[in-house]
C-alpha cells in the first residue's frame, strides 16, 4: 500500500509487525500502527527542530562550552548563558538586531567575548579559574563598548532652542550665533560673541550692542570674548573698553586687555597688578615696545 | 692695498654682516587665560605658499611655573606637537615641522593644568631645501583663550 506526505517510513520494523496478522484485522492494525509511527515522527520533529540559542558543556579538550546561536537577539543568548552556566551577566543596553555566532572555548569568558566581539569592555568579579564560571560570579558589559547608537536627543547641547535655524551659508551662522549669544551654557556665549565680531556681513549695530552686552556678563570668560571682539573690531577706539577692563575684578578679563595693548601707559599701569601674570605680560610687550 | 680697496673691501664686510638668517615669523606675548580652564586652546592659522615643503614652529612659555604649555601644528592629516619644558627662559621648545606643502597650517597652543600662561611662536615655511618661503601672517586668533 502507498502511503504519501507522511515523511520516512521505516519499512524494515513498522510495516512488516504490521501485515503479518490476518487480512481483517490488517487494516485496523495498520491504521493504529500510523497513527503510531505519526505520533512518534511528531515528537522526533519537535526535538531535531534546532533551538535559537544553545549552550552546552561537553567536557571536550578546548571546546568545553559550545554556544550556538541562530539568528537570535543577544539577550537570549545572554540569558541561555546564565541558564546554563550560572554566571551572572549585567548589561545595561545592547544591539537591537539579531546574531548569529558558534563559539567554542575552554573558558566561559571567551565564549563572551566571541559572541559580543573581542573590543566589548568586559568587567569581571570572582576569583579561581576562568573556566569555572561559579569562580567568576559575575560580569558586567560596558554599554558604551557595545551599543553605538546615540539618542540625537541626549545630543543635544543644553540651553539652546530647538528653532536654531539650519547653517547655511553666512546668513545660516550669524543666525546661529545670535542665538548662541543668549545661550545658558557659558562657553557657548562666549564663543558665539568671539566669532559673531568676524561676521562682516553682520548688522555693525546690533553686534556692537551684543559685545557691550558681553562686557558686563557675569562670566569672565565671555567678558573677555566680548572684550576681545570689540578691540578687534574698533582698534584703537576700543582704549576706553580696555582702560575699563583693566579695573575688572577677574584677572582673567585683565590679563584680556594687556594681551590686546600696545599703548605704553596702559603696559605702564599693568606693572602694578595685583596678579604675577598680568604684571608679567606687561613687562614683556613693553619690552617689546621699547626701542632697541 | 690702496685705499679704494680698503673701503670696497669695508663695505662688503658691512653688507655681508647685514645679511643675516631670514627672520621668522612671530607671535608674541599670547595668553591662555584662567577663566578658560584646564581646557584652554588658542587657535592660529597661517599659509604657506608655493614652493614651500613644510612648516617649522617653535613655542616659548613665558610663565616660570609648573605648567607647561604645548605647541600643535595640523595640516590636513599631518601633525606634529612640541612642549617647552622649562617655562620662563628665554629658550624655545624644539622645532618641529609638518610636511604639508603649501597649504593652511593650524597651530593650537594649550597647557597641562589650570591658570593663565604667557607664550610666543615662532614659525616659518620652508622648501625642500630649508630655504623660506612665502608665509602669512595671522591678523587674528580662530579661537582665543
Amino acid at each position: 500500500m502507498f502511503i504519501s506526505g507522511l515523511g520516512h517510513f521505516n519499512f524494515s520494523h513498522s510495516s512488516l509487525t504490521c501485515f503479518s496478522i490476518g487480512q481483517g484485522k490488517v487494516w485496523l492494525i495498520f491504521f493504529l500502527c500510523v497513527l503510531i509511527y505519526s505520533a512518534s515522527a511528531l515528537a522526533n520533529g519537535q526535538t531535531n527542530q534546532q533551538a535559537p540559542v544553545r549552550l552546552m558543556r561537553t567536557g571536550a579538550v578546548n571546546a568545553d562550552w559550545q554556544l550556538q546561536v541562530n539568528d537570535a537577539p543577544l539577550f537570549l543568548a545572554l540569558q541561555e548563558i546564565q541558564r546554563v552556566s550560572g554566571l551572572r551577566i549585567h548589561y545595561s543596553v545592547l544591539p537591537e538586531q539579531a546574531v548569529s555566532a558558534t563559539c567554542v572555548s575552554d573558558e566561559l569568558t571567551q565564549v563572551l567575548k566571541c559572541l559580543l566581539g573581542a573590543s566589548v569592555n568586559l568587567v569581571f568579579s570572582g576569583s579561581g579559574a576562568a573556566s569555572d564560571p561559579t569562580s567568576i560570579g559575575e560580569v558586567w558589559v560596558l554599554g558604551s563598548s557595545l551599543n553605538t547608537q546615540r539618542s540625537a536627543v541626549d545630543c543635544k547641547p543644553p540651553g539652546l532652542s530647538d528653532t536654531v535655524a539650519t547653517e547655511t551659508g553666512q546668513g545660516g551662522t550669524i543666525d546661529r550665533l545670535l542665538l548662541e549669544v543668549n545661550a545658558d551654557d557659558t562657553r557657548q556665549r562666549a564663543d558665539a560673541l568671539f566669532d559673531l565680531a568676524k561676521q562682516t556681513e553682520a548688522d555693525s549695530e546690533e553686534v556692537d550692542a551684543l559685545l557691550l552686552k558681553g562686557l558686563h556678563d557675569p562670566s569672565a570668560m565671555v567678558r573677555g570674548q566680548a572684550l576681545s571682539g570689540w578691540a578687534e573690531r574698533h582698534g584703537d577706539g576700543a582704549l576706553p573698553e580696555l582702560q575699563q577692563a583693566m579695573l575688572d575684578s577677574d584677572s582673567s578679563v585683565r590679563l584680556q586687555a594687556v594681551e590686546l595693548t600696545d599703548n605704553p601707559l596702559m603696559l605702564k599701569n599693568a606693572l602694578q597688578d595685583a596678579d604675577a601674570l598680568v604684571r608679567q605680560l606687561a613687562e614683556a610687550k613693553l619690552q617689546a615696545l621699547s626701542p632697541r | 692695498m690702496t685705499l679704494k680697496t680698503k673701503l670696497t673691501l669695508l663695505l662688503t664686510v658691512f653688507t655681508l654682516g647685514a645679511v643675516g638668517p631670514a627672520a621668522a615669523h612671530s607671535i608674541n606675548n599670547k595668553t591662555l587665560r584662567p577663566a578658560f580652564g584646564a581646557s584652554a586652546t588658542d587657535i592660529w592659522q597661517a599659509t604657506c605658499g608655493a614652493g614651500s615643503s613644510h612648516m617649522f614652529a617653535q613655542i616659548r612659555d613665558q610663565s616660570a611655573d609648573n605648567n607647561l604649555v604645548s605647541l600643535v601644528v595640523v595640516s590636513g592629516v599631518r601633525g606634529a606637537t612640541t612642549t617647552d619644558l622649562t617655562g620662563g627662559d628665554p629658550t624655545y621648545s624644539p622645532g618641529i615641522s609638518v610636511n604639508a606643502g603649501n597649504a593652511t597650517y593650524t597651530m593650537l597652543v594649550n597647557h597641562t593644568r589650570t591658570g593663565g600662561q604667557a607664550y610666543s611662536i615662532e614659525y616659518h615655511c620652508e622648501n625642500a631645501s630649508g630655504g623660506h618661503t612665502e608665509t602669512t601672517t595671522p591678523t587674528a586668533e580662530s579661537q582665543n583663550n
